[in-house]
C-alpha cells in the first residue's frame, strides 16, 4: 500500500537549527501530530557535525573557528562530518509494528539512494570498504550504514531511535575539500595526518568526482523519485507545522551547547 | 564476542515489549536489554548511563546506547530511583552483547511501589511476542 509522506526542502541553515529541526520533527511525529517526512537540506555556514557520543579530543575547535566553520553535535551516532559542499537527507518515520531494525532501515534507505544515483548514471553499492574501520572522520570510517562507489565512501548515514519513531539522516557529498577537512581534526602526529591525507582519495569520493558538475535541483528530483519507488511512497510538498517550529526553538538551546546531557 | 551458551530468555526474568529485561527483588529491579535487543543493535560501542540518584518515570527515556552509528533510547519500565549503574560498561560496552543477562546489566532501580506495570511479560509470553514480530517481518 502506498504511504503518504511529506517532502520538506528547508534550504541552507546553521547546523544548530538543522539538528534542532530534525529532532523536533521526530518528537512531534512521536506525538502523532505530523506526517512522516523526507527532508533535504544544506548547511550555512559550513559545519562540522559530531556524533552523539564522539569525544572532542580529535577535533580542532580552534581551526574550525578560524575557518568560520560551526561545530554542532548530532542526536545520532557515528563520527564527524564536514558539511561543506553537500546535501543532507533526513527521514523521520514512525516505528511501525513490526519496526524495522536499524540494519533493515539502513538497507532500505540505501536502496532508495542507489536507485536515485543510478538514474544519474552512478553505480553505488552497499558493501564498500572491505575492512571495518574506526576513525573520528566519518569518511575514513566504514560500516553497514554507508554507501560507496567503486569501493569509496559516498554517503554516510546515522540513526536515532526512540520508542515510537526513527530519524535517519545522511550526508551526500557533492565535492570534498580535503585540505579543509584535515584541518578540522587533531592528529597524534604529523606523519599520521600525512598518511591519512594521502589515502583519503582512495577511501572517499564525491558526486562531482564521479560525474562532474551536479545540478542540485536534478539531484533532489532523483532522490525524491528513489524514495518514492523503493519505499512505495507518495509525497506532498509540505511546510513545518506550528508545533514543529515551537519545538525547534526550544531545542536550539540544547544544540547551542556542544555537550549536552540526558535530562 | 557473543556468548552462544547464554540462555536466550531466562525464566526468572520479566520482559517488556521494548525488549528490556527486569530482575525483580522486592524493591530493587536490575534492568538490562534482552538477547534479541542486543542482536538487533549489533556491536554496542557506547553507553550513556544515567547518574545515580536520578528519578526515572514509567515509560520515560533515561539512557542511551550507541551501535552501528545509531543511538537508541532506553525507557524505564517503572517509576523509581537509580541506585546503581554498571560502570564496567564505560570501558567495555560490548559486555551487553557478550553477556546481556550477566555482566551486561545496565542499572538498578529502587521502586517506590511494589505494584508493577501489568504489561510486563514472562519469558514464554516474551518469546511468543518475538515470534509474532519476526513472523510479521
Amino acid at each position: 500500500m502506498t504511504k503518504i509522506w511529506r517532502f520538506l526542502d528547508t534550504g541552507k541553515n546553521p547546523g544548530v537549527y538543522n539538528m534542532a529541526l530534525d529532532e523536533a520533527i521526530l518528537e512531534i511525529l512521536e506525538q502523532g501530530k505530523t506526517a512522516p517526512s523526507l527532508r533535504l537540506y544544506q548547511w550555512s555556514p559550513a559545519c562540522l557535525s559530531l556524533g552523539r557520543n564522539q569525544g572532542l579530543k580529535t577535533i580542532n575547535l580552534g581551526s574550525c573557528k578560524k575557518l568560520g566553520i560551526d561545530v554542532v553535535r548530532r542526536p545520532t551516532g557515528g563520527e564527524a562530518i564536514l558539511h561543506w559542499d553537500e546535501l543532507t537527507y533526513s527521514v523521520i518515520m514512525p516505528r511501525e509494528n513490526p519496526s524495522l531494525s536499524l540494519k533493515e532501515l539502513y538497507f532500505l534507505i540505501n536502496r532508495a539512494l542507489i536507485e536515485a544515483f543510478y538514474s544519474l548514471g552512478i553505480k553505488t553499492e552497499l558493501h564498500c570498504l572491505k575492512e571495518s574501520l574506526k576513525n573520528p572522520n566519518c569518511f575514513l570510517s566504514a560500516g553497514l550504514a554507508d554507501l560507496c562507489c567503486h569501493e569509496k565512501k559516498l554517503v554516510g548515514s546515522a540513526q536515532l531511535r526512540t520508542r515510537g519513531a526513527i530519524l535517519q539522516h545522511g550526508s551526500i557529498i557533492i565535492s570534498h575539500k580535503p585540505e579543509i577537512l584535515f584541518s578540522v581534526f587533531r592528529f597524534p602526529s604529523k606523519k599520521l595526518k600525512k598518511e591519512e591525507f594521502s589515502t583519503f582519495s582512495k577511501k572517499a569520493t564525491s558526486l562531482s568526482e564521479i560525474i562532474g558538475e551536479i545540478n542540485l535541483t536534478d539531484l533532489k528530483k532523483v532522490l525524491l523519485a528513489g524514495f518514492q519507488n523503493v519505499l512505495n511512497l507518495e509525497f506532498f510538498e509540505g511546510k513545518l507545522t506550528g508545533d514543529e517550529i515551537l519545538e525547534t526553538e526550544k531545542l536550539l538551546e540544547k544544540y547551542k551547547k556542544l555537550n549536552w546531557e540526558i535530562k | 564476542m557473543r556468548n552462544k551458551d547464554c540462555e536466550k530468555y531466562p525464566k526468572n526474568l520479566k520482559y517488556t515489549k521494548t525488549h528490556e529485561w527486569l530482575k525483580i527483588e522486592e524493591r530493587k529491579i536490575t534492568l538490562g536489554i534482552s538477547y534479541f535487543a542486543q542482536e538487533q543493535l549489533g556491536d554496542i560501542v557506547y553507553v550513556e548511563l544515567p547518574k545515580i540518584g536520578m528519578e526515572v518515570k514509567e515509560q520515560k527515556m533515561f539512557m542511551e546506547i550507541e551501535s552501528s552509528k545509531a543511538v537508541s533510547k532506553i525507557y524505564s519500565p517503572c517509576k523509581g530511583k537509580i541506585v546503581a549503574i554498571n560502570k564496567k560498561l564505560g570501558e567495555n560496552p560490548g559486555l551487553i552483547n557478550s553477556d546481556p543477562y550477566g555482566e551486561g546489566w545496565l542499572v538498578e532501580i529502587e521502586i517506590m511501589s511494589l505494584v508493577l506495570p501489568d504489561t510486563l511479560l514472562d519469558s514464554i509470553c516474551y518469546e511468543n511476542f518475538l515470534k509474532e514480530e519476526i513472523k510479521d517481518d
